[in-house]
């Protein structure tokens, strides 16, 4: 025990610490800017880590993945354009409160939420990494698609005023999801021969589309004067701060998000972005004002972000558990533990306690940094809803484009951005909600995949999903959740 | 005086560049750096290879390799960029043997590899293995065949995806031993590992470095049924490999840098003399061993031998099977 105080005590250097910062705050930048991810940053940045100790440069990397996933709600509230599947939620409160002029006091929610949630993670990961670890590998196909078929229940919560166009918007979304290589035979669907789509459609360029740019075209049907003027929310100057009783009354969102975001992300292969679904739906669910969910609700940023965040350490889960990478992130994460000779799995943290400790203390100690450069940039980052449309929205629309390159370098992922953007103006202008769409459009492909892998694996007894005890409660769970849906809300129109 | 002096060295230095100069603009290369197309994912095997190259490639090399992710369509977006960029050194590949071995057979991947690319210098190439958990009943490959024909279907085998490199791997086993598994593609090798170790399906494919493969044969976590090698591997001595058994079958997990086809003879000249010295070096040794790898440079006719060897194996096996090619 002694030994192992001393290693958190060497660790905390001042070097370290400053790695640290640098990380976090290359990482709220890569996840502020549309089109950068956190995983191509690490990949970027993972060589300059060979060279470093490994209590300085897996830190370092350790903040980046942190920061981004916090920066990914900045563009989410300010422009409504989601830089990741996994702040999508976040957009759907959080851009009415920037509308109504709350945009700083939204971006600090997510601020406290993502570092609560992250906090949190952090310490299960520490803690119980390796049973945790156990129960995800149970996680098989057929549980996988029951947990999918959970997080499309939400799309029940998010249908907005017509229950009839958020079920439409919902079928489009799977149908976009289908498009792709098919898992089992490999034909190809609804590709047209286009390369770029034949893994599926990219979950970036389609979200920059379909937030983004159908925005820009929203905007541009106004008149040059209106569009000239400041906002008619520019004299508040991003608006008030949050106000801690704000967050207090969130308390238990928060809390029950981060246990989500952290037992989902354990799960390789799941992703954030169904954690945070699943959040957002349970927490409008025990909301004490579900109809504020979708037009500006605090404690609906507030359960997006905490369970997107919350994947942060509980993606390391498996993966220095078992060497199972959680995420693509972790995956680049996991390379750079093996450079340095970190080999995960049940040895790591015998034959390396020292450094793992060291490690997992600068972890922990990278959520105040966070916190505290959040604070001071959020202020300056809320200004940007201050500024003139005739301006924004330009920058918006090359934020656009170039996002849409640099997803994988390619001009192709533009037109797809550019082609979803008149498909998302078409929808908006027809009144359909985007959230069913893209709620769809992202389980879809999972859930498709899961249940036919489980299929094969039944030898197509569809049952499967009701004989297997952990896909039966997701099951069950679903049931429950919609039945509570309709009963909630006649299906009035 | 001083001024004299001034320029009288800015002379002497003008002479120096003007007699440099011609010569230096003819024969350098390379003069700026040389952009290496990855079209795997981020974060994956040859992602990490090519980033650990170019950690030290310019100590070497004089530019540095600039590592481009270019994933996405099965390797046929990195690959027909690489196809399309202009044949002057500053623009290489990093290839993976499903993309230019395997793919062009199953479907139309937009090149030739045999006429579009030329190999340019091999890093190292990490064979497959049929792996499956010490808690299933099969300790051979004929334990598994014995209990395959008693069980027509029912055995399963996860891939990394339909008509990839284990797919093709399960087929030629079912061919050889005239028995029938149940196959369920992933994607990616990863994934597959994943249900295997978990226990979803009976049996997975890996390389030493799949979840740490290497050393859960070693502690006995893992079963390795036969290894997809032309020879056995040094790692596992006493494990046979698939041709023993009578299964033409081998991949290797293969990290090539290739060009496109014209590269100029002298600059390949220079990028695999540059490579070959960096992979002597100690750091560059050390951080593939970390990853559980080792380097086996390789360049010249060998490697053309290999490389064009390998395109004709997976075209054959593709014939064999009647494989009709999707256009």
């Amino acid at each position: 025990m002694e030994q192992v105080f001393e290693a958190i005590w060497q660790a905390i250097t001042l070097q370290a610490l400053i790695m640290v910062s640098i990380g976090v705050f290359a990482g709220i930048t890569v996840g502020a800017i549309p089109g950068l991810t956190s995983v191509m940053a690490i990949a970027v940045l993972v060589p300059f880590s060979f060279f470093m100790a490994p209590i300085n440069g897996i830190p370092f990397l350790l903040g980046i993945h942190k920061g981004a996933l916090f920066g990914g709600s900045i563009p989410s509230v300010l422009i409504n354009t989601p830089g990741t599947a996994a702040a999508a939620a976040t957009s759907f409160d959080g851009y009415p409160l920037a509308q109504k002029g709350e945009a700083k006091s939204a971006i600090q929610m997510a601020l406290y939420a993502s570092t609560l949630g992250d906090t949190f993670s952090d310490i299960v990961l520490i803690v119980a990494a390796f049973p945790l670890a156990a129960v995800a590998l149970l996680f098989g196909p057929t549980e996988f698609f029951a947990l999918m078929v959970m997080g499309l229940t939400i799309i029940s919560a998010v249908t907005g005023s017509s229950v009839l166009k958020g079920l439409l918007s919902m079928l489009l979304g799977i149908l976009v999801g289908l498009i792709g290589q098919d898992i089992i035979s490999g034909a190809e669907r609804f590709t047209f021969g286009i390369g770029n789509i034949m893994d599926g459609v990219g979950t970036v360029p389609m979200l920059i589309g379909l937030f983004a740019v159908s925005e820009v075209l929203v905007q541009s049907e106004k008149k040059l004067s209106v569009l000239s003027n400041p906002p008619e929310t520019a004299h508040l100057k991003g608006g008030r701060s949050l106000k801690l009783k704000e967050l207090v009354n969130v308390k238990w969102t928060i809390m029950r998000s981060s246990l989500i975001g952290t037992a989902v992300g354990a799960i390789p292969g799941t992703g954030a972005a169904i954690a945070t679904f699943i959040s957002y739906a349970l927490a409008k669910r025990g909301s004490k004002n579900p109809e504020e969910f979708g037009k500006g609700s605090y404690e609906g940023v507030a359960a997006a972000e905490a369970s997107n965040s919350a994947v942060a350490g509980a993606d390391l889960i498996p993966t220095l558990a078992f060497g199972i990478p959680g995420s693509a992130s972790a995956a680049i994460l996991m390379g750079a533990f093996m450079a340095q000779g970190l080999r995960p799995g049940p040895g790591l943290f015998q034959e390396h306690a020292a450094t793992m400790y060291g490690i997992f203390t600068l972890l922990l100690l990278g959520n105040p940094i966070m916190l505290l450069q959040g604070k001071l940039l959020t202020p300056l980052f809320a200004r940007i809803v201050t500024i003139r449309q005739s301006i924004l929205v330009p920058i918006i629309l090359l934020f656009c484009v170039v996002g849409g390159f640099i997803y994988q370098n390619s001009i192709e992922d533009v037109k797809v951005a550019l082609v979803f953007g008149l498909f998302g103006y078409a929808l908006r202008k027809l009144n359909f909600p985007l959230a069913p769409l893209v709620i769809a459009y992202i389980l879809t492909a999972s859930a498709e995949e899961s249940m036919k892998q489980a299929l094969v694996l039944s030898d197509g007894n569809f049952f499967v999903f009701l004989t297997r005890p952990i896909s039966a409660f997701f099951i069950f769970l679903s049931v429950a959740l919609l039945g509570l849906a309709v009963w909630k809300r006649p299906w009035a129109d | 005086m001083l001024k004299r002096g001034i320029l009288w060295v800015g002379a002497m230095a003008a002479v120096v560049v003007l007699v440099a100069a011609p010569q230096a603009g003819a024969a350098k290369y390379p003069i700026k750096p040389i952009k290496v197309i990855l079209a795997t994912g981020a974060g994956g095997s040859h992602d990490m290879h090519c980033r650990a190259v170019a950690s030290v490639i310019h100590e070497y090399l004089g530019q540095p390799f600039l590592c481009t992710v270019r994933g996405g369509g099965g390797g046929k977006i990195g690959m027909t960029a690489l196809k399309r960029s202009k044949p002057d050194g500053y623009t290489i590949a990093l290839g993976s043997n499903s993309h230019f071995g395997i793919a062009p057979h199953a479907r139309n991947m937009g090149f030739d590899p045999k006429t579009d690319f030329v190999p340019i210098f091999q890093v190292n190439g990490s064979p497959f293995m049929l792996v499956t958990k010490s808690t299933t009943p099969w300790k051979t490959f004929k334990d598994l065949i014995d209990d395959a024909k008693k069980r027509p279907g029912k055995i399963s085998i996860s891939s990394n995806g339909a008509w990839g490199s284990s797919h093709l791997g399960i087929i030629q086993i079912m061919r050889a031993a005239k028995v029938k598994f149940k196959h369920v593609p992933f994607r990616g090798g990863g994934k597959a590992w994943q249900a295997m170790y978990g226990g979803h399906t009976d049996l997975g494919w890996a390389n030493v470095t799949t979840g740490g493969t290497l050393g859960r044969v070693k502690s006995g976590d893992l079963t390795l049924i036969a290894t997809a090698s032309q020879k056995r591997m040094p790692e596992f001595p006493n494990h046979p490999t698939f041709y023993e058994l009578g299964v033409n079958y081998e991949y290797k997990s293969w990290r090539v840098f290739m060009g496109p086809k014209g590269i100029p003879q002298d600059r390949i000249a220079i990028l695999q003399a540059a490579l070959h010295k960096a992979s002597k070096s100690k750091s560059l040794k050390k951080l593939i061993k970390q990853f559980g790898e080792k380097l086996s440079p390789l360049s010249g006719p060998k490697l053309k031998e290999a490389y064009l060897g390998q395109i004709d194996f997976y075209g054959k096996v593709f014939k064999d099977m009647n494989f009709k090619k999707k256009k």
